[in-house]
């Protein structure tokens, strides 16, 4: 009689045990999800500021050239940035960073806002060329002071505005994206 | 001149009068397409992984030997076995570009599609990929790298295709013959490959096709590859 007591309250303590260690592991693991989704952007190496650079006329396609001519839009080269900030806004406290990687001639490591699985292929070109604006996937950039990722861009998301088009059919081909 | 928004018929030749053996397809194509190279083990346990298989034949009695080449890789079918076995519609045709495409991606490795496929193009991929040193850092940033517990093969280059025609249509002007050139194609030394759209009349396969010495591989189980061959001279391949 006496045993059967000592062990249940055993069992409760394995139970509730092993049930905290569950919630405890199930909260660091939200956590860390959404740490990675919406802080990577404010974890920038240097508070880029799009808003005031679009308030100042600058296009997208100024820095992001690459949108016009390849897959890629392109982060622009600290050389890009000092074209300007050698002269513009020198004594900023986070224009003066940039100012120390092109003397240290090192690369800005930009942490990655909007990203894609490996195994999708986005051209900017031919959405660019086929007068898709930025702001249909990125949102309002320019008047975010920082950039964050506004739409869940997965493969439903594309295909809503494929399935739009004109030529559809063409555009609904898996090769479109997946090779 | 054709048209993108149409559809094209891209074809292959091979001559194989013009054929060395010489496998410069399969490296070009091996480094194009992110295959891992596979060891002589890998190869002996039929586990080898290449798109492209030179198949040897020796012809006449010693010492009047000649050897004879048959490159081989995924025929692009018209009509393709690998297509309605597949459970998940990984192996899939597509309309537009007329090609038969494997997507990775949505693979899940029931091999029914390589089991299927009359002429063994298919390659599962049993390994991780791994590339030696410094081959990793030569590889296609326009290519997956795939997952072991995939089905892979020939593409015709999709991502090349691909590539001119969105830059085509980004220039908003038709896509050119010879412009697209797929890897094996690009590599061949003695200009036994050529590759087209058949779609388009003024192309250079679209001229060379018909031609009396042209034959498909296993033409009799209508699979319409779209890989021609044209026959060698003194040669009993493909009769």
């Amino acid at each position: 009689m006496d045993k059967l007591p000592s062990l249940s309250s055993r069992q409760r303590l394995l139970i509730g045990g092993a049930g905290g260690v569950l919630v405890i592991g199930l909260i660091v693991v939200i956590a860390l999800i959404a740490s990675s989704r919406s802080d990577a952007a404010s974890e920038q190496p240097i508070a880029f500021n799009h808003q005031i650079h679009a308030q100042n006329d600058i296009q997208c396609q100024f820095c992001h050239y690459g949108v016009n001519q390849s897959p890629s839009a392109v982060i622009p080269s600290v050389e890009k940035c000092m074209g300007c900030h050698e002269f513009v806004a020198t004594d900023n406290p986070e224009v003066r960073k940039i100012a120390e990687y092109w003397a240290d001639e090192e690369p800005i490591p930009w942490v990655r806002v909007n990203e894609q699985p490996d195994f999708v292929y986005f051209n900017h070109h031919s959405h660019v060329a086929a007068g898709v604006s930025c702001g249909s996937c990125h949102g309002d950039v320019a008047n975010m002071s920082v950039a964050e990722p506004v739409v869940n861009m997965n493969m439903g998301f594309c295909l809503d505005c494929h399935a739009e088009q004109e030529n559809k059919d063409a555009l609904y081909d898996c090769v479109v994206c997946h090779r | 001149m054709a048209d993108n928004t149409t559809e094209h018929k891209w074809t292959m030749i091979v001559d194989l009068d013009k054929c060395t053996g010489c496998q410069a397809c399969v490296v070009a194509c091996s480094a194009e397409n992110n295959i891992p190279t596979p060891s002589e083990d890998e190869i002996l346990r039929g586990r080898g992984n290449q798109w492209i298989r030179i198949e040897r034949y020796w012809e006449g009695e010693y010492p009047n030997v000649k050897a004879r080449f048959l490159p081989v890789f995924c025929q692009q079918c018209g009509n393709a076995p690998c297509e309605p076995v597949c459970p998940v519609y990984a192996s899939y045709h597509s309309e537009q570009e007329n090609l038969n495409v494997q997507v990775y991606n949505r693979c899940v490795g029931t091999r029914y599609c390589g089991n299927n496929c009359p002429y063994r193009v298919r390659i599962f991929n049993y390994f991780a990929p791994h590339f030696d040193e410094p081959l990793e850092q030569q590889l296609n940033p326009d290519v997956t790298v795939r997952s072991p517990g995939v089905m892979e093969k020939c593409t015709f280059c999709i991502q090349r295709i691909r590539r001119g025609r969105e830059t085509a249509n980004a220039e908003n002007r038709p896509l050119e013959d010879g412009e697209v050139v797929p890897a094996c194609v690009q590599a061949c030394p003695a200009d036994a490959l050529v590759f087209g759209d058949k779609y388009d009349e003024n192309s250079r396969v679209a001229q060379m096709v018909p031609n009396e010495r042209q034959f498909k591989l296993l033409e009799h189980m209508g699979t319409e590859p779209a890989v021609y061959y044209l026959k060698g001279g003194e040669t009993h391949v493909g009769e």
